[in-house]
């Protein structure tokens, strides 16, 4: 389905109708007081996953601004990611097994990378822990270097988070997503949260056509409420709750609940998860489990946008990324008050917290029986991601951190 | 030749003596009669008397020219056809001259009239007055057709082949030419004018042709717009000429990333510790970021201070009092913090409390680091700053009317400032200082200072 959109970039000037004129004039005031500085992003992959998915527009969108920018990624093979799998797990708090030669593995490899990559440039910005070490190479390359944390490391394993820490501190800055993910360094540290494209096929506009076709594709009743959470099918974003606060409410209400989501192939538990939700919706009609495949940007975004009420019941959450698109379509949202959702819904003013099924429940009933405050909600959530989730917002916070480096100052008067 | 000149000298100096003759008669009686005329005039107080009185004095200039020319052919040996010819050549320039100061007495009594009646009805003027010349043309035309002997028949079915020729194939072409023609003989528009079109153009006219005019914005663009478009609109005309400020206002803008100080609070004594201890950038950030982050809501969330201790510690008293704190009282961020800090040392003697907040729920401090820069665009008068603040981005306005009197140590606003001190307008520098900007959106402080200034410049509105 549109395939040519999907491989079409779309350049600044196309946002220019959502953020306005004078939002990318700023923009490029601010690109040309980089003029002359040269960037250098790094990772571990250039495809798959959300720190890909950003570079892969953020860049282009420097160098569109006449910044020049890089990316490029270090080369491991199977145990160095395995070991980098496994520092990610303990990062988020899960007990991992470790031996000294893993340690050393991945600074093994991270010094070959350092040897053998291109390492040029004024500003060196390593995206997440995988290539951590490369700072080694600080010496040499560089006038400032700085780490983005694209995860939460609030509660990690400490001899992770230690081991890795002594690297990060040798960076002029670490940048974190929220101020609850963050870990004290002494280093300055840096807050931009995530962001969405509005342009993107999981955001764009979409037609009715595009919309009907797919709920009929699924079998959707587009004249009875729909009630949807999209996430993965794992215990932490409690699918069995949301049956659960489903059928409190179709008690009175009738509607349907739509539960859209992939497995995760390293997540052993994914499979059993989904088994255990097709187990507890039954045989009921009106509950839609819908198992997509990793491509289904544009399908995930018609049943948002054809949903009445949405629903993030997470039970922990990173930012919450499916919140920010389901605020940015307008619709009325209900999710749990933990990590970085709270950044995004304010309870009664763009959206609706809950701590329970019980209070999803109730919350759920509510906007589908105030449409004019879902509605005002709806409204209000899409003010609010227009604001503060945006990738243009996101690129204006990367060219500030690059700025605010060479200034120690509060006030900046350039 | 020479015996042909001796033999004829007399007739042909006679007829050029009566010719030279009425033209010193011409010049004579133009200068005379119109002196003689003024005098009989000046009693009557009619404003189109000036009008009759110079057309007048051309009229009867060119006819003593054509009666001289006459009576000198009539006493001159010119006989047969060269004598008819100059017949015909002569009443031509009579019935032309003629057509010609009828059209220019009619159009000055027109134009004369047309100022004193309302705008509104303007327009149909304009179009009286087209149908005018083209009726006098076609009469010309036609009366020297017929001194000429030539056939009509042919020249009016020309005239209208033609003319539904060309309005088909220029029919984008002649409605700009007719629509230039209202604006260039009406003088609807003038070079040196300020036009305001309701499609959002606007600028000051600096060319007018037939076919479009040319308009210069601010941020000096040219923009071209087609005569009928223009005349079709509903456009506002702004003649007078603005007040030049003695310094121009340069926008600027200032973009703010957030920088984690690392501090975080658990209880009420801890925010206290680190309310009295982080710098100025940090409570500017905890009082301001609302305002920023949910700029849509009316009014503004309180400070966030005041929002953890009521939906975290649930110190709902407390949390009423520092929601309540008026921060457009306050000049600098010192006190903003020293207020805050005053009212929970209050609640803290009179209700000690070691209460910690759930884990994950700690209030961080935050620093706003602000990158202020100069815009491009710069007003030099105030109908050049409405125009820019119309479109300037949510962050420049922030700038003036937030940062610069809390972070930049400035007494007001900036907006009021460079009203004041440099355009002399006291009242609209008072009346936007007045404007709570806590009270309201972002968005909607702009809406009232383009409202107060609209309201304050005088317009002159036509509608097409």
């Amino acid at each position: 389905m549109d395939k040519e959109f999907q491989t079409k970039r779309p350049k600044l000037r196309d946002y220019e109708p959502i953020i306005g004129k004078s939002t990318l004039e700023e923009l490029k005031i601010l690109a040309d007081k980089l003029s002359g500085k040269k960037i250098l992003n790094i990772n571990s992959t250039y495809t798959g996953g959300g720190v890909a998915e950003i570079l892969a527009r953020m860049v282009p969108f420097l160098n569109e601004l006449g910044v020049d920018a890089k990316w490029s990624v270090i080369k491991g093979d199977n145990k160095f990611f395995n070991i980098t799998k496994k520092f990610h797990n303990s990062l988020h708090g899960k007990i991992e097994e470790f031996n000294e030669s893993e340690f050393e593995y991945f600074l093994e490899i991270n010094r070959k990378n350092s040897e053998e990559m291109e390492l040029s440039g004024d500003i060196i910005f390593v995206h997440d822990p995988q290539p951590v070490a490369l700072i080694q190479k600080r010496e040499q390359v560089g006038e400032k270097w700085l780490w983005r944390c694209h995860i939460d490391v609030s509660n990690p394993d400490e001899k992770v988070w230690n081991f890795i820490k002594d690297y990060i501190e040798k960076y002029d800055a670490a940048v974190f997503s929220a101020p609850n993910f963050a870990k004290m360094l002494k280093i300055r540290m840096f807050l931009i949260y995530p962001s969405i494209d509005p342009l993107s096929n999981k955001n764009k506009e979409l037609s009715d056509e595009q919309i009907n076709s797919v709920l009929d594709k699924y079998g959707i009743d587009r004249k009875r409420p729909i009630i949807l959470q999209v996430s993965r099918f794992d215990y932490l974003k409690d699918p069995v709750g949301v049956i659960k606060a489903f059928e409190m409410i179709r008690k009175t209400i009738p509607c349907q609940l739509v539960l859209a989501g992939g497995t995760a192939t390293d997540d052993p538990e994914s499979d059993k998860v989904l088994s255990e939700v097709k187990e507890v919706a039954g045989k009921n009609p009106d509950i839609h489990i819908l198992l997509l495949p990793p491509d289904s940007d544009i399908e995930i975004n018609a049943l948002q946008r054809a949903s009445t009420v949405i629903v993030q019941k997470s039970i922990k959450e990173g930012f919450g990324l499916t919140v920010t698109e389901a605020l940015w379509k307008g619709k009325p949202v209900v999710a749990s008050a933990v990590g970085g959702i709270l950044l995004q819904v304010k309870h009664k003013i763009t959206g609706m917290l809950c701590h329970s099924i019980e209070g999803a429940a109730y919350a759920i009933r509510t906007l589908l029986t105030n449409p004019e405050f879902a509605q005002w909600l709806g409204k209000n959530g899409h003010a609010h991601v227009k604001q503060n989730f945006l990738i243009t917002r996101h690129l204006k916070d990367y060219l500030l951190l690059f700025l605010a480096q060479y200034y120690k100052d509060e006030l900046i008067h350039l | 030749m020479l015996d042909w000149f001796e033999k004829n000298w007399f007739s042909l100096f006679v007829p050029l003596i009566v010719f030279v003759s009425f033209t010193i008669l011409a010049f004579f009686v133009r200068f005379k009669f119109s002196k003689y005329i003024i005098e009989r005039l000046k009693s009557v107080k009619w404003a189109g008397r000036e009008i009759l009185i110079s057309n007048l004095k051309i009229i009867i200039f060119y006819w003593m020219l054509i009666l001289g020319a006459y009576t000198a052919v009539e006493l001159s040996p010119i006989k047969g056809q060269i004598y008819i010819i100059i017949c015909r050549v002569l009443l031509t320039v009579f019935f032309v001259s003629l057509t010609y100061v009828i059209y220019r007495t009619l159009q000055g009594i027109l134009n004369l009239y047309s100022d004193r009646i309302k705008k509104p009805l303007f327009i149909p003027f304009q179009r009286l007055k087209t149908a005018l010349i083209i009726t006098f043309i076609v009469l010309v035309i036609l009366i020297i057709f017929e001194i000429w002997h030539f056939p009509t028949t042919p020249f009016i079915l020309f005239i209208i082949l033609s003319f539904l020729i060309i309005s088909f194939v220029l029919r984008e072409n002649i409605s700009n030419f007719i629509a230039g023609f209202e604006i260039i003989n009406g003088e609807i528009i003038k070079k040196g004018d300020y036009i305001k079109l309701e499609t959002g153009e606007e600028g000051t006219v600096i060319n007018i042709t037939w076919r479009h005019i040319e308009i210069k914005s601010f941020d000096e663009k040219i923009l071209i717009i087609p005569n009928i478009r223009l005349i079709k609109a509903k456009l506002e005309i702004l003649r007078k000429t603005p007040k030049k400020a003695k310094e121009p206002f340069r926008f600027y803008t200032r973009l703010n990333v957030k920088e984690l100080t690392g501090l975080k609070a658990k209880n009420l004594n801890e925010l206290l510790k680190y309310i009295n201890e982080v710098p100025d950038s940090v409570i500017f950030y905890h009082t301001h970021d609302f305002i920023e982050e949910y700029h849509y809501l009316i009014p503004q969330p309180s400070n966030e201070f005041a929002l953890w201790i009521g939906n975290v510690l649930g110190y709902e008293t407390l949390a009423e009092k520092l929601s309540t704190i008026d921060i457009f009282e306050f000049s600098n961020i010192g006190e903003i913090r020293k207020r805050i800090s005053d009212i929970i040392e209050e609640y803290l003697i009179n209700n000690p409390s070691e209460k910690n907040c759930e884990e994950g729920e700690e209030f961080h401090f935050i620093k706003s680091v602000s990158v202020i820069m100069p815009t491009p665009y710069i007003a030099y008068d105030l109908r050049e700053f409405l125009q820019i603040l119309k479109f300037i981005s949510s962050n420049s306005l922030f700038f003036h009317i937030y940062e610069a009197k809390l972070r930049v140590g400035k007494i007001s606003n900036d907006f009021s400032l460079w009203l004041g001190e440099s355009l002399g307008e006291e009242k609209l520098a008072e009346a936007i200082m007045s404007i709570d900007p806590y009270m309201h959106t972002i968005e909607s402080i702009r809406g009232k200072i383009i409202s107060i200034i609209e309201n304050y410049l005088e317009t002159e509105v036509t509608f097409g």
